[in-house]
């Protein structure tokens, strides 16, 4: 009975001293508000960098080539790289997602008397998740164009300065080798490669036409695979050796001349960004939560010492130290639950807005939130309830001076 | 002299409430120091990963021979020239932009050891080649200075060119072929793997240019120039300076003549680098300013409090002759005293912080001047605006109501 009592106490105190509960909860509610941001939105970020790099470096590729390993022998390269040797290992090797079959071929391009020695590569409609490049303007082509071989072309800048100057190529016919093609699409600008190639001096088309109409191949000079989990590269790059190497009937010691590549460093540069932002953003909350903790401890302990007088009073007319700590909690209780919960919808809300502001996918508060409540309780006691007790025991004729 | 005397009572109003007062400067010392925190370590965090991103080498720059238009027999035919030297590359080093510079002239060759063989892309080029590039060496060693003027039959592999033609064994001091010349190996390069367009850089042989020029390609011109710039803020500037020079040199301009050369920037690399440091700037700028809006809420609660607790000292004074005014800018100059300490302890904690974290971790923690100005500025002007409304309310109050509460 008695708690009931000096709950509703509490409560009448609460709501007679608006602007200091008020001070109060706005500490908690500061706290736990400025936490959940800054960890939403920074997990978050971590996240989005994450990704951005490793779509962009693509650290989750694995190339497979034909030749540019041994040569000699009557045979020159040992094995023909075909599509179907790759879409079997797409099939047998687990996490594998998605993969890309290349041929190349460098010929001359042409557009009326205009003309450009160019890279065309036949590749199949998945390339631009595959190697993260896309069309800057226009369309690509889907998987008919590549099941009927179509004659459609996405030239990239170099052809297109070289080919139509300042006019529009999109729409317009090219001759690459002998054969016409209508281009759908300008490729993506990708600049220099490490070789110091133009690779903006190419010209993407189906693959299926490459083979037939132009270079009359049936054999691929290599494929990129994306795998699931980056980490088991090696692993997935030695089962591939194995399933290729058993398609062609290899035996041990006999040399298969294929390369297969993972991306070594740009695996070491994504996982030191990676422990970069993995840093970054427990710092800063831990910087947070101190400033959250300092500045409602602030307000909480000016609103108790407002309270002294009123605690002797209390005290003078029969209540116990034993009464005040229990009034006190239920007070920094009550406050710091309301608090607290608008905090986290506040801070919510806000680290979404952020979130949106930034481009940034989406936020789980909830570790945040918990953390944040634990970390306003503690200070809530510790400022909020402490300094009451050391009120409660003070002579009551000295804490009502 | 009225500010004077107003300064002095709101001084002395400060050191009457000594508790709520180093509260209040405490609450936004604490907001300073966590955005100078804050704020250095995001600059920090932002600089090391560009400095990550660019060891895949986004300062690079390639110089190559040009397509030029020419006619042969009736048809316009538009084909590669020769048309860069090594004096060409030697002036470009000279650019004040221009960290290091390297010649190069490269093709695919076949290459044999013993009775092994394979196609390898065989550079010839200078020392500096290997930083631009960002090769490590893993055995041996690498072209030195003196290398790059002699004509010395000696060659840096790559890893893949050491396990193709050497398996299983340390190829550095073994004897290879490359165009039927033999070399002796002096390195092998650390693995860097496919790069993000699907080029292998682990099969590639790197020779000194005098010897490749001479022994192996019998070709004095260059393809390309790789140009590493001192600023990645600065490429343009750089592409510039280098096509004017070429021009001068290559005596376009006085012929009229379109550019012999092209030159080349990582372009999509460069803009992924600049999206980064974009989003980086904004999350450090969004979650240092988090940091302000508390202690600022800080100042907004104590002076509120701070008012409502003295409003019988206002009546006070206003009954005696005080004017609105006055009392306004007491409570301005109080919360401006409190916001100015505040700042200024929090600066000083919040750098020795960031030297402390800098000097403990590897990041460059840097406090900027700009971030030192606008904390000042955000802290004066919440100081102010949050000061002013409760001194606002507390002047407008009638003194004989406010002399009668509590």
């Amino acid at each position: 009975m008695k708690i009931i009592r000096m709950a509703r106490h509490s409560l009448r105190m609460m709501s007679r001293y608006k602007l200091r509960t008020g001070f109060m909860m706005m500490g908690s509610l500061i706290g736990i508000t400025s936490l959940t941001f800054v960890v939403s939105v920074g997990e978050s970020a971590e996240r989005g960098v994450n990704t951005m790099l490793s779509q962009t470096f693509g650290d989750h590729g694995i190339v497979v080539m034909a030749g540019g390993g041994e040569t000699g022998g009557p045979r020159g390269t040992a094995t023909r790289l075909k599509i179907d040797d790759i879409a079997a290992l797409a099939k047998e090797v687990p996490g594998i997602e998605d993969w890309d079959p290349v041929q190349t071929l460098t010929t001359s391009v042409r557009h009326g008397d205009a003309s450009d020695n160019a890279r065309v590569l036949g590749e199949s409609e998945r390339w631009p998740q595959v190697w993260n490049r896309t069309a800057s303007r226009g369309d690509l082509f889907d998987e008919t164009a590549v099941t009927s071989s179509a004659r459609v072309a996405i030239i990239g800048e170099t052809v297109s300065k070289e080919l139509f100057g300042n006019d529009d190529p999109i729409g317009a016919e090219i001759q690459i080798g002998a054969v016409p093609f209508r281009v759908i699409g300008i490729l993506e600008s990708w600049g220099t490669n490490a070789h110091g190639m133009d690779r903006d001096n190419e010209i993407i088309i189906p693959i299926s036409t490459l083979m037939r109409r132009l270079t009359n191949v049936d054999t691929i000079s290599q494929a990129k695979l994306v795998v699931t989990d980056p980490d088991r590269s090696d692993d997935t790059k030695a089962e591939m050796r194995r399933v290729l190497r058993e398609r062609y009937g290899l035996t041990a010691g006999q040399p298969d001349g294929l390369t297969i590549v993972t991306p070594m460093q740009t695996r070491r540069m994504v996982s030191q960004v990676q422990r970069v932002m993995f840093f970054y953003v427990p710092i800063v909350a831990a910087i947070t939560l101190l400033v959250g903790g300092i500045v409602s401890a602030t307000l909480m302990l000016s609103s108790v010492n407002e309270r002294v007088a009123e605690i002797g009073l209390r005290r003078a007319v029969g209540a116990l130290p034993a009464d005040i700590r229990l009034q006190f909690l239920l007070e920094t209780t009550i406050t710091m639950l309301i608090g607290g919960l608008a905090g986290i919808a506040f801070g919510y809300t806000v680290a979404q807005l952020g979130a949106i502001q930034m481009h940034l996918g989406g936020v789980n508060p909830w570790t945040a939130a918990l953390l944040g409540f634990c970390a306003s309780t503690l200070v809530g006691l510790l400022a909020g309830v402490l300094p009451a007790l050391r009120a409660a025991r003070l002579h009551p004729a000295e804490a009502l001076r | 002299m009225k500010i004077l005397s107003a300064l002095r009572v709101s001084v002395r109003g400060l050191f009457a409430h000594k508790v709520r007062t180093a509260l209040a400067v405490s609450s936004v010392a604490a907001g300073v120091v966590a955005v100078v925190v804050i704020g250095a370590i995001g600059e920090g965090a932002k600089q090391e990963v560009l400095r990550q991103t660019e060891s895949v080498g986004t300062n690079v720059l390639v110089i190559r021979p040009g397509q030029v238009a020419h006619s042969a027999a009736r048809q316009k035919v538009r084909g590669v020239v020769s048309s860069l030297r090594m004096d060409d590359y030697l002036a470009i080093t000279q650019l004040p932009q221009v960290v290091a510079a390297a010649p190069g002239i490269e093709n695919v060759l076949s290459v044999k050891a013993d009775n092994r063989a394979m196609s390898a892309a065989v550079l010839g080029t200078t020392s500096p080649y290997i930083d631009i590039s960002r090769f490590h060496l893993r055995q041996g060693r690498l072209l030195t200075p003196e290398d790059d003027l002699s004509v010395a039959r000696i060659a840096v592999i790559g890893p893949g060119v050491n396990d193709i033609l050497f398996p299983q064994e340390n190829a550095v001091g073994k004897q290879i072929r490359i165009r039927g010349v033999l070399f002796e190996v002096i390195g092998v390069l650390e693995s860097k793997g496919v790069l993000p367009d699907g080029t292998n850089e682990d099969d590639k042989i790197i020779i000194p240019i005098q010897t490749a020029q001479r022994r192996v390609y019998n070709s004095m011109w260059l393809n390309p120039i790789y140009v590493s710039v001192r600023d990645i803020n600065e490429m343009d500037e750089t592409t510039t300076e280098i096509t004017q020079l070429l021009r001068d040199r290559h005596r376009l301009a006085q012929r009229a003549k379109p550019d012999d050369f092209a030159i080349q920037d990582k372009t999509k690399m460069l803009a992924v680098r600049k999206r980064l440091s974009e989003s980086l700037t904004l999350l450090a700028t969004g979650l240092a300013g988090v940091s302000l809006v508390v202690g600022g809420a800080g100042i907004l609660a104590l002076m509120l409090m701070s008012v409502k607790e003295r409003t019988t000292e206002i009546g006070l004074r206003i009954a005696i002759g005080a004017k609105p005014r006055d009392i306004l800018l007491q409570f301005l100059l109080e919360a401006a005293s409190i916001a100015a300490g505040g700042w200024m302890v929090g600066m000083v904690l919040g750098t020795v912080v960031a030297l402390i974290i800098a000097s403990t971790t590897n990041w460059k923690t840097s406090v900027s001047p700009e971030l030192v100005l606008s904390t000042l500025a955000v802290v004066a002007g919440s100081g102010l605006g949050f000061g002013a409304y409760p001194a606002r309310k507390a002047s407008l109050m009638p003194p004989i109501q406010a002399l009668r509460m509590d």
